[in-house]
C-alpha cells in the first residue's frame, strides 16, 4: 500500500474512536511510513505513543508473521511499561490487528520471559539492562532477525545518564545486524534536542525533529506569606507556607505536592496531615525508599482520583499520567528550568489543558527563584541535558556482555562502540586497555581469576567459559547501583521501605522515627532488617538520604542574579515582596547587580567568615570554596570549614586571615585548576565516592544476589580499598581515572567551573565588611553541608583543637 | 608520651602500639590480619600488595623499639586460615630472637594449635607485674590493658573545626589501645565517661584530658 493509503487507514481508527489526529502525530506518521529516524518532542498525555506505534503497525500490518519481534519499545521505568503495552495492544486489536505487545523487566518471570525468547511478541517493552540481558544470549542474533523498530521513550531522562550509554550501545549492537534499523527517540523540551537526535542516530546526519506546535500553558505563582519577618526566615522554613499549602489543596481537585529530598517529603507529610486532619485517607506519600507495594498503590488511587494529595520527590517526575491531577506544588527551588516545566506538566493531562504550578519557597532569599522562573520560562529558555561520554565501565561491562553470545570479534565489538556518540573519540591504546582488562585482569589484578572473564578462542571469538561468571555477570547487567540500605518491616509482617543504615544506627530500640508517613518505634535490627511497630510518641527524627540533591543549573542562575538586579519598574510580585530584605541587605552589605561579584567579610563567636556569591550551584561553590581555601593554604597554613548552597559559599576559619589575599593574589583565576582540584583534598574523596559505582559497573565487585545485602558493607569497603590500591600502584588505571573525570565533570561541574571563574575574572569585585551576617548569608549558615580543608599538618590542628578541648 | 601505670612505666606511641621500657614489651592491638583476604573468598577480589601494608608497619614498629618480647592483644587474625596468617609466621621468623605471644579475642575462632604453628605463644592473659594483658576490657581490681574497641574521639573546634583521631582510653584501673591494623574502623568514646584520654598524632602522642 502506498503511503497516502496507509494514512487514510491510521485517520479512519483515530475517527472511529472519535478522536482527531492531532498535526504532530501526522507528521510523524510521515516520516515513520517513509522509513525515517527521528526525535519526537512532545510532553506525556499528548498522545506521543500512539504518534509512533500507529505507523509501526500500518506499515507492517499487511506482513506480519507469527512470532517475530518487529519492535522494541525501550522506556526507563517499569511503570510506565504496563500502560504502554495496553494500550498499544488494545489500539491494534480494536483495527483488528492480531498482535501481542509485551513487557520484559526485572518484574517478568522466569517462565514468560523464556516463552519470550522462543515464540517472541511483535514488540516488546523494555528497560535498557533488559534489552543488554536479552542480546547476551548466545542465540540473539535469531531473536533479533525481523527487528525493523527501536522507539526510546523518555530519552531526555537517559540521555546524561549511564542508562543513556548503555542504549547507545544497545542500538549500535543492533544495527549490526539490521543496519537500516528505523530508530525514533521520544523526549520532552531541552536545550540540545539536536544533539539529543544525533546521539541516537550513533551519527551526525540530517533526521527530523518533530515537535509538538501547541504546548501547554503554564501558569506559575509562587506562594508568599502574609506577613514578613527577614529574621525568622533565616533558615530553612518553608512550613510557615503551611497554611497557603492546605488553602492551596483545597481549592484544587487532585495536587501533586514536589519536594527536593526525600526527608523533605516525610516532613512535609507529617505537617500537613497534623494542620489538616481532615485529609487523612486522602492525602499520601511518594518516594523512592518506599516499598514497591506502597508506591503502587499510591499511584493507581491517584490515577482513579482517589486522593486529594500526594507529597513526593522525583520519583513521581516521570511516570503514567494522572488524569485528575490539576495542580502541581513545587517545594523549594526546582533547581533547572527543564525540571520545573516538567514537574508543571504533571497537571492539566488533558490535551490543551493548562498546567498550574505553585512555587513554594523553603527561605526568604528563594522567593527571587519564583521571579527568575517566570522570566526563564516566558524565554523559553531551558537547559540542555549533556551526554556522557567515554564512561569506560559502562564499555566494560558491555564487552563481557557481548562476549557472553560468542559471536564477535575484538574489532567487531570495537567497531560497535566507535559507532556511538559516547565512544566516538575512543583511542586504540584505551580500547587495548579494556581488552586486557578484562581478558587478563589489570597489571595489579592479573593474580585474580575472577577478573579474568573473557577469552579468545581459536577463530578470535571473545567467549565466556566460566558459567558462574556468565551468571554472576547477567545478574549484574545494569548501572544502577543501590547504596547501602536496610528494609524496614513491622514486626508482624509487612513491609515498608528502605532506609539507610547510618540513620538507622544512631537511633537506639524504644527510639521514634517518622518513616512511610508513620510514626514508628524502634524494636530491634534483625538479620539486616529493621524491625519497627506503631508508636504513639508526637515527637520522633525524620531520616535522611544522602544525595539525590540537584545542583542549581547556570541557566536559573543567571536568571536569579538578573532577577535580583532590575530596576523597580520591573519588579514583579516577588520583588515587591523581597523589598524589605533587600533594604536590609542594603545596610548591612549590599545587593549586588549582574556585573559584580559580592564578598562579604565578618567576625562572629565563631570565627572569621567570607561569604562570596556567585549563584552557580552548589557543587560549584563547593569546589570553588576548597579550591580557595587550598590557595589560600599555599600562602599560609590555616584551617578552613566551608559550607555553601545554591547562591554561594562560605569559608570560615577558628584563626584571623586577611582576605585581601584573594584579590592580591588573583586566586580566583582558572589556571592549573585541575592540578589544583586534585590537591584540594575532597576531589580525593569524591572520587573514591565515584569509584564505589564505576567499580560495581565494571564488574570489579558484585553487588551480589538479590536479598544477599549483607553484603553491601563489604562493598563499600572493596571498592575503597581498589581506589587506593589503583592509587599507589596502577594510576594509569582507567577505571581509576574515571572515576577523576566523573568527579570533575559531575561532582564539581568542571565546565561550568571554569566558565564561572573566567566570568568572574571580567566581574567587578564588591568586598563588603560587614558588622553581623547579612541576610544573603543566613540560609548558608544554617546550610548544614559542610567540608573542611587544612593546610595545616595533622600535628598543628591536633594542638590547636587538643587546646580547646581541654578548655 | 610516658605515663605510669599499674606501678610501671608505659611508653604511649604514636604508631599506636604501647611499650614498656624497662621489660622491652612491645603491646600491640587489634590487628584482623586475614580480613582482606577474607572479603576476596566472599567474592570481593582485592589485590594482595595491599595486605603487606599491615605487616610492614609492624616490621618498622619492631625495628624501631626492638623489644624483647611482642604481646598481641587478641584479634591479630580475621576469620578462617588462610595465606594472610602466612605474614605472621614470616615475621615470627624473621624476628627469631624475639617472643611473640598471643592474648586471644573474640575474632581468634580457630584452634589454639593454629596460632601456635606460626610460632606464637597463645595464652588467655598475659601478667607482668601488677598489669594484666588481655583482650577485652574488663573492670575489675587488677590493671588491664586491653584492647578490642578501637577507641577513637572525634575532636571539635573553633569555627566548626572537626578531626576524628584514635585514642589510648583510661578509665579507673583500665587501659585501652587504639586498633593498630589500617582497616579496622574506629569507636568513638563519649570524652565525659573517661578518666584520661591521649590523642594519638602522626609523629607524637597528645594529652587531651
Amino acid at each position: 500500500m502506498k503511503v497516502a493509503d496507509l494514512l487514510r487507514t491510521g485517520k479512519k481508527w483515530f475517527g472511529d474512536r472519535g478522536w482527531k489526529v492531532r498535526p504532530f502525530q501526522e507528521e510523524t506518521w510521515r516520516y515513520v511510513l517513509d522509513g525515517e529516524s527521528g526525535l519526537l518532542n512532545a510532553p506525556t498525555g499528548s498522545g506521543k505513543t500512539l504518534a509512533l506505534f500507529t505507523p509501526i503497525l500500518l506499515r507492517e500490518m499487511n506482513a506480519l508473521q507469527a512470532n517475530e519481534l518487529v519492535a522494541l519499545w525501550i522506556t526507563p521505568l517499569r511503570s510506565l511499561a504496563k500502560e504502554i503495552a495496553g494500550a498499544t495492544e488494545a489500539f491494534a486489536r480494536e483495527n483488528k490487528v492480531d498482535i501481542r505487545v509485551e513487557i520484559r523487566n526485572g518484574d517478568t518471570s522466569g517462565s514468560v520471559r523464556k516463552r519470550q525468547k522462543e515464540k517472541p511478541p511483535f514488540m516488546l517493552v523494555i528497560t535498557p539492562e533488559s534489552l543488554h540481558l536479552l542480546l547476551s544470549y548466545r542465540d540473539s542474533d535469531r531473536i533479533f532477525r525481523q527487528l525493523r523498530y527501536v522507539v526510546v521513550d523518555e530519552w531526555h531522562e537517559l540521555l546524561g545518564t549511564k542508562r543513556g550509554v548503555q542504549t547507545e550501545l544497545a542500538l549500535s549492537f543492533l544495527r549490526t545486524q539490521n543496519p537500516n534499523l528505523i530508530t525514533w527517540g521520544i523526549s520532552a523540551t531541552i536545550g540540545n534536542l539536536a544533539q539529543a537526535t544525533e546521539i541516537l542516530m550513533g551519527k551526525p546526519g540530517d533526521h527530523p525533529v518533530v515537535r509538538d506546535a501547541s504546548p501547554k500553558k503554564i501558569r506559575v505563582t509562587t506562594l508568599l506569606p502574609e506577613t514578613f519577618s527577614i529574621f525568622s526566615w533565616a533558615g530553612h522554613l518553608g512550613t510557615r507556607l503551611l497554611p497557603e499549602v492546605t488553602q492551596t489543596i483545597q481549592k484544587h481537585r487532585s495536587t501533586l505536592i514536589f519536594t527536593n529530598t526525600r526527608s523533605q517529603c516525610e516532613a512535609w507529610y507529617r505537617h500537613l496531615i497534623e494542620a489538616s486532619p481532615d485529609l487523612a485517607g486522602l492525602l499520601a506519600l511518594h518516594h523512592g525508599s518506599l516499598d514497591k507495594e506502597i508506591r503502587l498503590w499510591v499511584e493507581n488511587a491517584l490515577k482513579a482520583g482517589k486522593l486529594k494529595a500526594v507529597v513526593c520527590t522525583s520519583s513521581l517526575d516521570l511516570g503514567v499520567d494522572f488524569p485528575e491531577v490539576d495542580a502541581v506544588i513545587q517545594i523549594g527551588g526546582a533547581k533547572g528550568v527543564a525540571r520545573f516545566l516538567q514537574r508543571a506538566g504533571r497537571s492539566g493531562h488533558q490535551p490543551d489543558g493548562t498546567s498550574q504550578i505553585y512555587f513554594v519557597p523553603t527561605h526568604a532569599l528563594e522567593i527571587i527563584e519564583g521571579a527568575a522562573l517566570k522570566d526563564a520560562i516566558e524565554d523559553q529558555d531551558v537547559e540542555d541535558r549533556p551526554p556522557r561520554v567515554l564512561s569506560y565501565d559502562v564499555l566494560v561491562q558491555f564487552v563481557v556482555t557481548v562476549a557472553l553470545t560468542g559471536r564477535f570479534t575484538p574489532e567487531d565489538i570495537y567497531q560497535m562502540a566507535k559507532n556511538t556518540y559516547a565512544y566516538q573519540l575512543i583511542e586504540p591504546d584505551e580500547w587495548k586497555w579494556i581488552l586486557n582488562f578484562v581478558i587478563y585482569g589489570s597489571q595489579t589484578l592479573a593474580r585474580y581469576d575472577e577478573y579474568k572473564k573473557v577469552s579468545l578462542d581459536d577463530k578470535r571469538l571473545l567467549t565466556v567459559n566460566s558459567r558462574r561468571i556468565a551468571l554472576w555477570h547477567r545478574m549484574n547487567i545494569g548501572t544502577i547501583v543501590s547504596d547501602d540500605m536496610l528494609p524496614v518491616k513491622f514486626l508482624r509482617g509487612g513491609h515498608l521501605g528502605h532506609i539507610e543504615e547510618w540513620f538507622i544506627s544512631k537511633i537506639k530500640p524504644g527510639d521514634s522515627f517518622f518513616f512511610a508517613g508513620r510514626m514508628l518505634e524502634l524494636v530491634r535490627i534483625h538479620q539486616m532488617q529493621v524491625q519497627v511497630r506503631l508508636s504513639r510518641s508526637k515527637e520522633g527524627r525524620i531520616p535522611g538520604w544522602l544525595g539525590g540533591r540537584l545542583p542549581l543549573s547556570s541557566r536559573l542562575g543567571a536568571h536569579i542574579r538578573n532577577q535580583l538586579s532590575i530596576p523597580e519598574s520591573d519588579y514583579r510580585e516577588e520583588q515587591h515582596f523581597l523589598k524589605a530584605l533587600f533594604e536590609e541587605q542594603n545596610k548591612r552589605s549590599r545587593v549586588p547587580d549582574e556585573h559584580e561579584l559580592l564578598f562579604e567579610f565578618a567576625q562572629t563567636r565563631e570565627g572569621y567568615h567570607l561569604f562570596c556569591y556567585p549563584f552557580e550551584g552548589r557543587f560549584v561553590h563547593e569546589a570553588m570554596s576548597s579550591l580557595l581555601a587550598y590557595r589560600i593554604g599555599l600562602l599560609e597554613p590555616i584551617s578552613f570549614s566551608m559550607a555553601f548552597n545554591d547562591y554561594g559559599f562560605e569559608l570560615l576559619s577558628p584563626t584571623p586571615f586577611d582576605p585581601q589575599l584573594i584579590f592580591d593574589n588573583n586566586l580566583f583565576t582558572s589556571q592549573d585548576l585541575l592540578q589544583d582540584l586534585v590537591a584540594s583534598l575532597n576531589a580525593g574523596e569524591m572520587a573514591k565516592r565515584k569509584f564505589r559505582d564505576i567499580a560495581v559497573i565494571a564488574g570489579m565487585v558484585y553487588q551480589g544476589l538479590y536479598g544477599h545485602n549483607k553484603k553491601s558493607k563489604h562493598l563499600q569497603a572493596s571498592t575503597e580499598l581498589l581506589f587506593s590500591i589503583f592509587r599507589d600502584h596502577e594510576p594509569g588505571n582507567l577505571l581509576y581515572r574515571q572515576a577523576y573525570t566523573e568527579t570533575f565533570e559531575e561532582a564539581m561541574e568542571e565546565q561550568r567551573l571554569r566558565q564561572a571563574l573566567d566570568s568572574i575574572a571580567g566581574k567587578e569585585i564588591l568586598f563588603m565588611r560587614c558588622d553581623k551576617p547579612s541576610p544573603f548569608a543566613f540560609p548558608i549558615l544554617a546550610d548544614r553541608l559542610r567540608a573542611s580543608l587544612s593546610s595545616e599538618k595533622l600535628e598543628q590542628r591536633l594542638e590547636r583543637l587538643v587546646k580547646q578541648f581541654s578548655k | 608520651m610516658i605515663i605510669e601505670f599499674g606501678n610501671t612505666r608505659l611508653q604511649l606511641l604514636p604508631e599506636k602500639g604501647i611499650f614498656l621500657p624497662e621489660e622491652k614489651l612491645l603491646v600491640i592491638g587489634d590487628l584482623h590480619f586475614g580480613k582482606t583476604t577474607e572479603f576476596r573468598e566472599a567474592g570481593f577480589a582485592i589485590p594482595a600488595s595491599l595486605r603487606e601494608e599491615n605487616a610492614k608497619k609492624l616490621i618498622e614498629i619492631i625495628r624501631k623499639y626492638a623489644p624483647q618480647k611482642v604481646l598481641f592483644l587478641g584479634d591479630l587474625f580475621h576469620g578462617k586460615f588462610n595465606e594472610e596468617f602466612e605474614y605472621v609466621g614470616a615475621l615470627t621468623t624473621y624476628f627469631s630472637r624475639i617472643g611473640f605471644v598471643l592474648t586471644t579475642g573474640n575474632h581468634e575462632k580457630l584452634s589454639a594449635e593454629v596460632y601456635r604453628q606460626l610460632d606464637l605463644e597463645v595464652v588467655p592473659h598475659y601478667d607482668c607485674g601488677a598489669i594484666r594483658f588481655q583482650h577485652e576490657p574488663e573492670d575489675n581490681s587488677t590493671f588491664v590493658v586491653s584492647g578490642h574497641l578501637h577507641p577513637a574521639v572525634r575532636l571539635e573546634g573553633m569555627g566548626r573545626q572537626r578531626l576524628n583521631v584514635p585514642v589510648f582510653a583510661f578509665r579507673k584501673n583500665q587501659l585501652i589501645l587504639p586498633a593498630f591494623g589500617r582497616f579496622t574502623g574506629n569507636y568513638y568514646l563519649e570524652a565525659k565517661e573517661w578518666d584520661h584520654l591521649y590523642a594519638v598524632g602522626n609523629e607524637r602522642v597528645y594529652r587531651l584530658k
